[in-house]
Formats: structure tokens, sequence, C-alpha cells
């Protein structure tokens, strides 16, 4: 299907969905107190652009995503790539990564409250074990399957193990690792908000709070969207990246 | 003497405890710019020989040495086409044909932008140098891992069957090709191979292997005159070279298909 159908169709999709949303309130199919209705969602967010206010969060919520994130992939990213090469650093971490992987991050909130306090640490933390996982494993993995032959090649020419990792296993898992970080993505905004939510002066997820607790249902919506819109826009950018990458380099049979 | 395998015997452990020998007291000697060619039925270790021989296997008994020096790594001075190719799917021509150059950390970058495209040009792959491995056919690919090993201008060639994965075709062209770019400058060249047309065509001497365990069961010295075109393959000597090697193979082969194991 070409890409403007498909833009095309999604789009009418969302159209559709806005028209009902607006009309379920007249028509009576819902009390306006719980869904609002898009006019009153666009004004609230107007009014929020407006102070200034929401950015000034936004700011907060994307420091504490950036750092988590990035110490997420400087971690992840080397970890993952030992892990999928090395067999004794796997069996000596996988039980404990897999064990901290399947534990709810929601449910470690309150222990990183404790640990890193109200606030900034604790949002960060939290953006990092969200991040870190999709990252490690989707680097590791890929680094395993990276085809021996090319080690092999590399060892033939007198290659070290320092080049194995520089000239094969890095760039023969950057699809992977881009899969990864792309996932990663997504997770680290869930504890962004997450983590602001339950304990947070500031940020878009405590205001998301904030506004939930005085049933400010326009706010909410709009901040809301701010987050999803967020999210959209960062997953977006890196599947275009990942497009470009399956287009240059598809690999090689005999 | 450039290189000599002396009484080289290879096991490879088996899951049962036991090991499988797959080639035994194997002895060659081969002179500096001699095109040897090993042939012979599949699994008689003529691969593991090669892998021996470039320093990426050791042998589990006897020595190979290098220049009198024994082997015990790989090194830049022998350089080794794989089957597969083992292209980096990653990289350009460009890029491929570099690797080794890059490995061997001896040239400024500029001498390896100019090395990269002599070697480019030597095996006619002007105008594909920006290419991704993907976009090459067979032939072209051997012709990536050809240049990228003659780039880092080794001593000795070891080649792994570096035509199998080719068309019939194409695999007459490049052993010509081969020939053509080896009259230049005679490297020293070990060539692994199944096809007995390809051995004689291209060797100097021919080894030919039996199989479980490997192990040499003739060298044969080949005088055809050289240059040779492909044509040569209608010379009565040809004729009668592959014939023998034929013949030599067969019981082999037979025995393999049968399925009765074991040579007596």
């Amino acid at each position: 299907m070409k890409k403007q159908q498909r833009l095309w169709i999604g789009g009418l999709a969302v159209i559709l969905f806005l028209a009902l949303w607006e009309a379920a309130m007249p028509l009576g199919w819902v009390k306006v107190a719980d869904v609002s209705r898009p006019t009153l969602v666009a004004k609230a967010f107007v009014e929020l652009t407006r102070t200034g206010d929401i950015f000034r969060h936004l700011f907060v919520s994307l420091q504490e995503f950036f750092i988590g994130f990035a110490l997420s992939v400087v971690v992840g990213v080397p970890l993952g790539v030992v892990l999928g090469r090395y067999r004794y650093p796997f069996l000596l971490l996988d039980p404990l990564l897999m064990a901290l992987y399947s534990t709810p991050r929601v449910a470690m909130m309150p222990l990183l409250v404790v640990a890193f306090g109200v606030g900034y640490g604790a949002t960060v933390a939290v953006v990092f074990l969200g991040a870190v996982f999709p990252i490690l494993v989707n680097t590791a993995v890929g680094v395993r399957e990276i085809d021996r032959i090319y080690i092999r090649a590399v060892h033939s020419f007198g290659g070290t193990e320092r080049d194995i990792f520089t000239k094969v296993l890095l760039p023969g898992a950057v699809p992977p690792i881009i899969t990864g970080i792309r996932l990663g993505v997504g997770r680290g905004i869930l504890g962004m908000v997450v983590g602001e939510m339950y304990a947070a002066t500031e940020g878009i997820g405590q205001q998301i709070s904030l506004y939930g607790n005085a049933f400010a249902v326009p706010e909410l919506i709009a901040l809301i969207l701010v987050v999803s819109l967020l999210g959209f826009l960062f997953v977006s950018l890196i599947r275009l990246v990942e497009d470009r990458l399956r287009y240059r380099r598809m690999e090689t049979e005999a | 003497m450039h290189i000599e395998f002396k009484q080289v015997t290879v096991a490879f452990p088996q899951p049962d405890g036991g090991s499988l020998i797959a080639v035994e007291n194997f002895d060659l000697q081969v002179d500096k710019g001699e095109f040897v060619t090993i042939v012979g039925p599949s699994g008689c270790g003529k691969s593991t020989m090669l892998l021996v021989a470039d320093g990426l296997l050791r042998p589990t008994q006897g020595q190979v040495f290098f220049e009198n020096k024994l082997v015990t790594a790989p090194g830049p001075d022998r350089a080794l086409v794989f089957q597969e190719f083992a292209l980096l799917p990653w990289r350009t021509v460009e890029g491929n044909v570099m690797l080794g150059l890059e490995l061997q950390r001896k040239h400024t970058p500029s001498q390896m932008r100019e090395l990269v495209e002599h070697f480019v040009q030597l095996v006619g792959l002007r105008g594909f140098e920006r290419h991704f491995p993907h976009q090459l056919s067979g032939g072209m690919r051997q012709r990536v891992g050809l240049a990228r090993a003659l780039a880092v201008n080794p001593a000795v060639l070891l080649m792994d069957e570096p035509f199998a994965a080719l068309d019939a075709q194409t695999r007459e062209i490049m052993s010509e090709e081969l020939l053509r770019i080896w009259e230049e400058d005679k490297k020293t060249v070990l060539f692994v191979t199944h096809g007995i047309e390809e051995a004689v065509y291209l060797a100097d001497r021919i080894v030919v292997m039996s199989s479980q365990p490997g192990q040499v069961k003739e060298v044969i010295r080949v005088g055809l005159p050289r240059p040779r075109s492909l044509a040569i393959k209608d010379d009565p000597e040809f004729v009668h070279l592959r014939r023998h090697i034929w013949n030599l193979l067969m019981k082999e082969v037979r025995w393999q298909v049968d399925g009765r194991g074991k040579n007596p």
C-alpha cells in the first residue's frame, strides 16, 4: 500500500474519532465531566501554554528523561555487547538481570524514593531501569547472532579482540541496538511519568497527577496528549533511522 | 621451502567423549611461488589444512612452518579467501577491501585508499566501489574477497573452495581471472577445491586426498605450460590428468555414497 494512502486512511480515523467525541456530550451519551470534549481540551491546552507553566514542567521531565535514557544507553550497549560475546559473564549475570527485568518497575518506586529522594533522582532512576533492559537484551541478542565467519575473517587478518568489537560486533549489531533504543524510549517515557506521578514536585507526570486529583479533566487530557505526542515523536525519529539502515544493509547470504 | 606441513594430525572432540580424526599425518612442502591445489572428497579435511596453515586452528599433532617459522597464529603474511566470501554486509566494496589493511596498521589512510583503488581495479570491480555486498552477484562478491586478501600483499594466498558457491560458467571465468592475477607476481597459493578440473587447470602440483581419515593419497605434478587459457582443458595431458584424479577419487566417493564407511 502506498504511504500516502495509509496516512489518509489513518487520518480519517482520527478525524472521525474526534468528531464522535465532540458530539458525544450533546447527544447525551456521556457526561462532560467524565471525558470532556476536544474543544475544551484544546482550550485547556492553550491556557496551559499561555501561562508557560507547561513548558517549565516539560523541561524538567525531558531533563529527567534524557539523563536516565542516556545512562541506559551508556550502560546497556557495552554491557549487552559483552554479554553477547562472552559466555561466562552472561551465565553469571543472566539470572540477576532477568529477575530485575521481570520485577515491575512501579513496585520498585518506593524503594527508589528511599534511595534517591523525592523528585529528580528517583525519576531518573526509574527511567533508567525501564529503558536499560530492552537496550541491553537487544544488543546482546544482536551480537550473539552475528555470523562467526566475520569474526574469523578479522582473526585471519591478524585482528585483535578489540578489532572484533570495533569492526564486527558493534557495527554488526547496530540494527538490533537501534530497535532496543526504540523500545527503550517507550519504557523510558513510561518511567518518567510514573516516577513523577509517584513522587515529584514538578514535571508533566506530577501535573497529570495534580489535575487528576482535582478532576480537571480537560487539562488532564491535554497533558496526557502532550506525553503521548512526545513518545510518538521520539519513536518516529528512531523508526526513520531504522528504515534507512535496513535499506542500506540487507544481510547477504553466501 | 615456503610452507611445510610436518606430520599434521587434526582431531576434533566429539560429543560422546571420543574424537574424530579429520586429517592424519599430512605432509606437504610448498615452494615459494608455487600454485598447489588440494582436491578430495567432502570431509577429507582439506579445508582444515588451510585453517592450520593460516594459524586459525592448532593441529593436534605435528607442525606447520611458514618460512621456516612455526605457525601459531594468523598473520598478515598469509591471507585467507573464504568459500562464503565473509564480506561485512554493512561495508561497501571499498570498505571490505580496506578491512585487511586497517587490521594490518601498516599504511597511512591515503596509502590505504590508493591500494584499495588499485586492487578494486585489478579484480575488475571499478565503478562498484560504493556498492554493498547484497547488491553484487556471487562472482563479484568473491572478487571483493580476493581483492581484500591481495590488498595486504600476503606472501601466501590460502583459498578455501573460493568458487564453490558460484555457478559453473562464473566459476570458469573466475579461475581464469585468478590465473591472470597470479601471473603478475606469482604468490604462493594453496587452493582447496572439490572440483577436479579446477584443480588441474590452476595447479603446478595437485594434492589428492582420501577421506576418513583425511590423508594424502597422491601428489601429482602438472606439466602444462603457462600462461594457461581455458582452451587448455582440451589438451590430451589435461584430459589424462583429469581422468587419473577422477579414478583416484572415484573409489573414495563410491565408498562414501554406498555408505560402506571406512576405506579398506
